[in-house]
């Protein structure tokens, strides 16, 4: 039976702590964490001690899944080998909703280990609201996009990103998970304001919120979106002005970088957790007719 | 123009664009003079100008994300062959890989299998030791046989029959090199280097899910891997005397029926296959299966 997520603040499983948190579950020290979030490519076409890994941990935890290399913004045809295991994996462990970045990964046949940016173009939004409703279809249920950080713009754009993005996930009535730190990320990268981005977004389709740390690479005075740094303050207040206005969503705390150990990151979790309540705070007294 | 034509050669200039920059995000640097460059790339003007407005260290941010992610996974998945030719020789040569032959796979975790394979006929350019190729794939094979999925096991295994295939455990994995690698991997650190001599080795996984090998004769290799490829295991036995010359005697078949023992009993064998699909171990959560037998 499917555990369902409908909020609260989850953590992305990683290797790195993916024993010590298989050992307290069999040792019956499960730490409490309202629900993980799982990347199928990293378990799919496996088997041993990994899935048994796994399988512990869906034992005891709710379970998202959020993918890599679904590659929706591609001009290739969708690899269908490669969805039918995306699709047999959220079957086996009867998971209700898939996502994946709007971006692409590679063309020609090539797969490139990133997840770069697409043009703002009509093509690219016509193209990759498509293939949204061709995966979800594929997949036979709900499949979100993710807002991604990226470092160039590609081509003349013909419409902002929110734009391009709004017309993205209507046209394929997509759910969207929207990563705060990566409009940080971009914000301060080419100079706008993040929370007039999100305000622009249509917030009514958000089902899932990330929140990760980010680094300053002085060499190339830029920030990059590493996930291997605490979160920081301005993107905590963006969490909170989100969840103001979303209500609760799940929350993934994702560190991917200098994973600390488990009972680090899930402070780290606890300190999400507190903006979270905070924006869920706002939301009521502004229902209440106080400002939010 | 009709819209069908619009939205076709809207498709086409988006096109040039991914190609563009999958091309900046496999090379370490911008080229010069970018914006001219990526018209000569096929990028329409207008985009090749919106872009080559960026300044080329920014441009190459996604190269050097890039490479670090596939060199990561390289050293993460080939230690032992990554320490014999040092980092020094090892980025040069994973920026090639990615310029001439960039990943197919979507799976992180076969980039390195990819790596290795365009990589074994380009050791000796770096003057690495004759060995290295051997050394690469065995510790891919290994990676292979600790993560592969397991198959199905019969309720009650069927004895073996000639006119019928043999059911073999999932993490099966045959493999022939020119050294006697495996000797590296024992964990005695008995030696450094391993002779030339044509090796051939069984892997899988145990009831606890370690990995380990076991060195075969000839013979057994051979008749090993008819059967994984699907073969009735009378005409494997047959072919196989055939290749090595030897008669289909009471020696040959006592021989082979010994090493079948060995294996049932290390729980690598379950007994005769009921179909051909049983008998074969595919490709599929081992996908290069092939390449490690034999490179």
């Amino acid at each position: 039976m499917a555990k369902v997520v409908n909020g609260g603040v989850g953590v992305g499983l990683r290797w790195d702590f993916l024993d010590d948190l298989v050992l307290r579950i069999r040792e019956g020290r499960a730490p409490e964490v309202p629900f993980f979030e799982v990347t199928p490519e990293n378990h799919m076409r496996r088997g041993g001690a990994l899935i048994d890994a796994l399988d512990t941990v869906a034992s005891r935890y709710p379970m998202v899944s959020h993918g890599l290399a679904m590659s929706v913004g591609s001009l290739d045809p969708l690899d269908s080998a490669f969805v039918g295991q995306i699709a047999r994996f959220l079957d086996r462990y009867e998971l209700p909703f898939h996502s994946d970045h709007l971006c692409f990964s590679g063309i020609c046949g090539r797969k490139v280990p990133d997840l770069l940016p697409l043009p703002l173009s009509r093509a690219a939004a016509r193209h990759a609201a498509r293939r949204v409703r061709e995966v979800r279809d594929r997949l036979g249920r709900p499949f979100a996009i993710e807002n991604i950080s990226y470092y160039l713009t590609p081509g003349a754009p013909e419409m902002p990103e929110t734009e391009f993005l709004t017309r993205v996930l209507e046209e394929s009535d997509a759910g969207l998970l929207l990563d705060v730190n990566n409009v940080f990320v971009n914000s301060q990268n080419f100079g706008f304001d993040p929370w007039a981005f999100i305000e622009a977004l249509p917030l009514d389709r958000v089902i899932e919120i990330h929140v990760a740390g980010h680094e300053h690479v002085p060499e190339r005075g830029i920030l990059i979106d590493t996930h291997g740094a605490d979160v920081i303050d301005p993107v905590y207040r963006l969490l909170r002005k989100t969840i103001a206005r979303t209500g609760p969503v799940p929350v993934v705390l994702e560190r991917d970088n200098h994973v600390p150990p488990l009972d680090d990151l899930l402070r780290e979790a606890a300190v999400v957790r507190e903006h979270y309540e905070l924006g869920l705070a706002d939301r009521e007294q502004a229902s209440r007719g106080g400002a939010a | 123009m009709s819209e069908e034509r619009t939205q076709a050669s809207e498709t086409e200039r988006l096109r040039a664009v991914l190609r563009a920059v999958q091309r900046l995000a496999t090379t370490p640097e911008a080229p010069q003079n970018t914006a001219r460059a990526l018209i000569d790339w096929g990028m329409d003007e207008r985009d090749a100008e919106a872009l080559g407005a960026f300044p080329r260290e920014r441009l190459a941010v996604y190269g050097g994300l890039v490479g670090r992610t596939v060199l990561g996974a390289v050293q993460n998945q080939l230690p032992a062959t990554v320490a014999r030719i040092g980092g020094e020789q090892l980025r040069p040569l994973v920026q090639s890989y990615l310029e001439e032959e960039p990943p197919r796979s979507p799976y992180l975790r076969d980039v390195p299998f990819e790596f290795a394979i365009w990589a074994a006929t380009r050791w000796q350019a770096i003057d690495a030791p004759p060995f290295l190729a051997d050394i690469a794939r065995f510790e891919l094979l290994t990676f292979a046989v600790a993560s592969v999925e397991r198959r199905a096991r019969p309720d009650t295994p069927a004895p073996l029959a000639a006119n019928q295939g043999v059911w073999l455990e999932g993490t099966v994995h045959l493999a022939r090199f020119s050294h006697a690698v495996h000797l590296l991997f024992d964990g005695t650190g008995r030696i450094d280097a391993p002779e030339p001599k044509e090796t051939m080795l069984v892997l899988d996984r145990d009831a606890g899910d370690d990995v380990r090998w076991m060195e075969l004769a000839r013979p057994a290799f051979e008749v090993l891997t008819r059967v994984a490829g699907g073969a009735l295991l009378g005409e494997a036995i047959a072919a196989a005397a055939q290749a090595v010359g030897r008669p289909m005697d009471a020696v040959w078949i006592d021989e082979i029926s010994g090493v079948l023992a060995v294996l049932a009993e290390r729980g690598a064998l379950f007994g005769a296959a009921p179909d051909a699909q049983t008998a074969c171990l595919s490709g599929e959560s081992s996908p290069f299966r092939g390449w490690l037998a034999s490179g």
